[in-house]
């Protein structure tokens, strides 16, 4: 029986990647009892979205819950990552929050997967080498952007990679309908990824047309392709025109360092940039190849940045190491053969191995970039879970929640899993609260929510109006009196005590109320039910 | 014609199969705390729902790519599919609990049927690259 070196080091990879990536992140398990490795809110955001989804059934309205009690505000955020973390969690029977996850992982690794086929088109040796620089997408900066919740934007970019293919392979008979698939998977998946999309086609275009291979079927065949991937976004993209285009429109605004953020630089690949120059200026010689050309475009979209779209371009380096592989592996393959003048399929596998055991992190190699092993719950934890748990099932759905004080609660997606209309006291004004030595009834007040985009609704199919525009601030911001709410949530622990103190100072004082009763406690919270809203429920006074 | 389809039908199945068995194992070693039921059933429901409708799809071009490419190929294509019209047809009034057994199902059996009755006769053999 033949061995195939080949399929050996890709399943050596594979498995690799999966470990030093989803393996340590999720503790070595797929199920677990509350959300894990979530670092930020906006992890958050993407896996109540899929809940709501997967409990309403589609995404032709927002969650209620979601848009800050706009029950008609108009499903806006890109679909698909939602949709396919709520599938999977009906067919496997696993929580949303293990699926999304889990699956924006997968995508990953089939994206190397991906990017390494299309570079083997080009040269076998050159995609064996370079595949093992894609497991820098868990370094520091990329990784972390993972664990703060750019997933869709990683998903936008898997299919952006899926659309590279289809491009390379457009010579494949009905190609067209592969490249619009992918097309409309970029367009539902992370629209802002079209305009990458775009430069694509256009080094293909530009590539063929320089080697004179340039065809009017080839043409045809991409005009085919965009007609169909707009017919099939059409609906997802009136919504898309009306809320983040108009929300957050283009502008020129060069950010050289993404403050706060963890932003990818080539610097940061320390002496493997080196490979990855040496091949940008091999590259360069050949951009009659539609691969070269779609590596340097690749490239220079992420340097978008002094231009304008920052946010967008930093997320494009999320994946750099997987776009700029190409470049090291070319690299390495022309290095391998000056040495050697061998470079035989069974030596570059010998050659990636290396590389992938030291880029890989399991030892510290000095001087170059290597894969961070992440270990974290993250922020979520099981008493706070129960907590968001137990009131999502407990509550009448248009119950009103209020939520003092939590260390976690400035992430605030996270109170979404509550699935109620929620309000969060404003920190600031309960630390002033504090220091004043006052229990009042009224304290600032925030309606948090997903206002990305706009808050829109539909008044036709291409008419909308946004219920931020046109509702007033204190809707959404303001001194609210705590007497007219349903329920209150109380922590009874705090990185801060004197903020958990006067949480249960405040929880006593509401008991006095025979109508507010507690209703829930565990080692985290205490949940309290007003009888009477509306009715004086606390008095005032100094203490 | 007919023993050429069912010639590659049980090659490809072949395959499928230690595909299928491998990642059961790499994900095994990977989530060594889960259950095999666990594990399985993810595996499973990943290959049911994001595997196989773009896998069944991409049978129309068998002599042109390899098994493995058409596998990992797969992904995105039925990630594409299945997160494109869930959402649409979600809207349109169908359940997501229902479509998760029914769009997947549906994709696979069109698949299968654009490679039996509208591939290329001169594609459809045994003989396809691995």
């Amino acid at each position: 029986m033949k061995i195939d070196l080949e399929k050996i080091y890709l399943a050596a990879f594979l498995l690799v990647f999966l470990l030093i990536g989803p393996g340590f992140l999720l503790d070595h398990k797929i199920e677990h009892e509350f959300p894990y490795g979530y670092l930020a809110s906006d992890a958050f955001q993407h896996q109540v979205r899929a809940e709501a989804i997967k409990d309403i059934g589609n995404f032709k309205y927002e969650a209620f819950y979601i848009s800050q009690g706009f029950k008609d505000a108009v499903g806006r955020y890109p679909p698909i990552l939602a949709h396919l973390a709520a599938v999977i969690s009906v067919v496997s029977g696993m929580e949303t929050y293990d699926s999304i996850i889990l699956i924006s992982f997968l995508f990953i690794s089939a994206s190397s997967l991906i990017f390494y086929l299309i570079i083997r088109k080009f040269n076998e040796g050159a995609a064996i080498l370079s595949l093992p620089l894609s497991l820098l997408v868990f370094s520091k900066a990329p990784f972390t952007g993972f664990l703060w919740g750019h997933w869709p934007s990683f998903l936008g970019q898997f299919f952006l990679i899926a659309f590279i293919w289809a491009l390379a392979n457009a010579e494949l008979k009905n190609s067209y309908a592969l490249i619009a698939i992918f097309l409309a998977g970029i367009a539902l998946g992370h629209t802002v990824v079209l305009f990458p999309g775009l430069v694509m086609a256009a080094a293909y275009l530009i590539s063929k047309a320089a080697g004179k291979e340039l065809k009017f079927a080839d043409v045809k065949n991409l005009l085919i392709a965009a007609v169909i991937a707009v017919i099939s976004s059409f609906y997802y993209l009136v919504i898309f025109m009306n809320s983040w285009a108009k929300g957050n429109p283009i502008s020129f605004s060069p950010l050289i360092v993404w403050d706060g953020n963890p932003g990818l630089y080539l610097l940061d690949f320390k002496l493997l940039a080196v490979f990855v120059a040496i091949g940008i200026v091999l590259s360069l010689m050949r951009l009659k190849n539609f691969m070269a050309a779609a590596s340097v475009s690749l490239l220079l979209l992420g340097f978008g940045n002094y231009i304008t779209f920052p946010d967008r371009a930093f997320q494009l380096r999320f994946f750099w190491p997987i776009y700029l592989s190409f470049f090291f592996g070319f690299s390495a393959y022309s290095l391998i053969k000056i040495i050697s003048k061998n470079a035989s399929k069974a030596r570059c596998i010998a050659v990636g191995g290396i590389f992938i055991f030291g880029l890989a992190g399991f030892v510290k190699v000095p001087g170059i970039l290597q894969a961070e092993k992440f270990s974290t719950q993250g922020i979520m934890d099981g008493a706070h879970w129960e907590v968001l748990q137990w009131l999502s099932k407990n509550t009448p759905q248009d119950s009103n929640l209020y939520f003092f004080y939590g260390d976690v609660y400035n992430q605030d997606a996270i109170l979404r899993n509550a699935k109620r209309n929620h309000y969060l006291i404003d920190p600031q004004d309960y630390a002033k609260a504090i220091n004043e030595r006052k229990i009042k009834r009224s304290y600032l007040t925030e309606r948090p929510g997903d206002g990305g985009g706009g808050t829109v609704y539909k008044k036709s199919f291409f008419r909308f109006g946004s219920h931020q525009s046109e509702e007033q601030t204190e809707y959404f911001y303001g001194q609210r009196n705590i007497c007219a709410f349903d329920y209150y949530v109380l922590d009874k622990a705090a990185s801060h005590p004197a903020f958990s103190g006067y949480n249960m100072l405040m929880a006593s004082e509401l008991l006095k109320k025979d109508f507010i009763k507690l209703v829930f406690e565990n080692k985290v919270s205490v949940i309290l039910k007003n009888g009477k809203p509306g009715e004086d429920c606390i008095e005032e006074r100094d203490f | 014609m007919r023993k050429g389809i069912f010639e590659a039908a049980k090659k490809e199945a072949v395959y499928m199969g230690i595909a299928l068995l491998l990642t059961l194992v790499i994900f095994k070693i990977v989530f060594y705390k889960e259950g095999f039921v666990v594990v399985a059933r993810f595996v499973l429901s990943f290959y049911f729902a994001l595997a196989l409708p773009g896998f069944s799809l991409l049978l129309y071009w068998t002599e042109k790519l390899g098994f493995f490419e058409r596998f990992v190929l797969s992904i995105p294509l039925s990630a594409a599919l299945v997160g494109v019209l869930s959402y649409y047809i979600g809207i349109l009034g169908v359940h997501i609990k229902y479509l998760s057994f029914i769009l997947p199902a549906f994709l696979i059996l069109l698949g299968f049927g654009i490679f039996l009755f509208l591939a290329p006769k001169s594609e459809i053999n045994s003989n396809g690259k691995q």
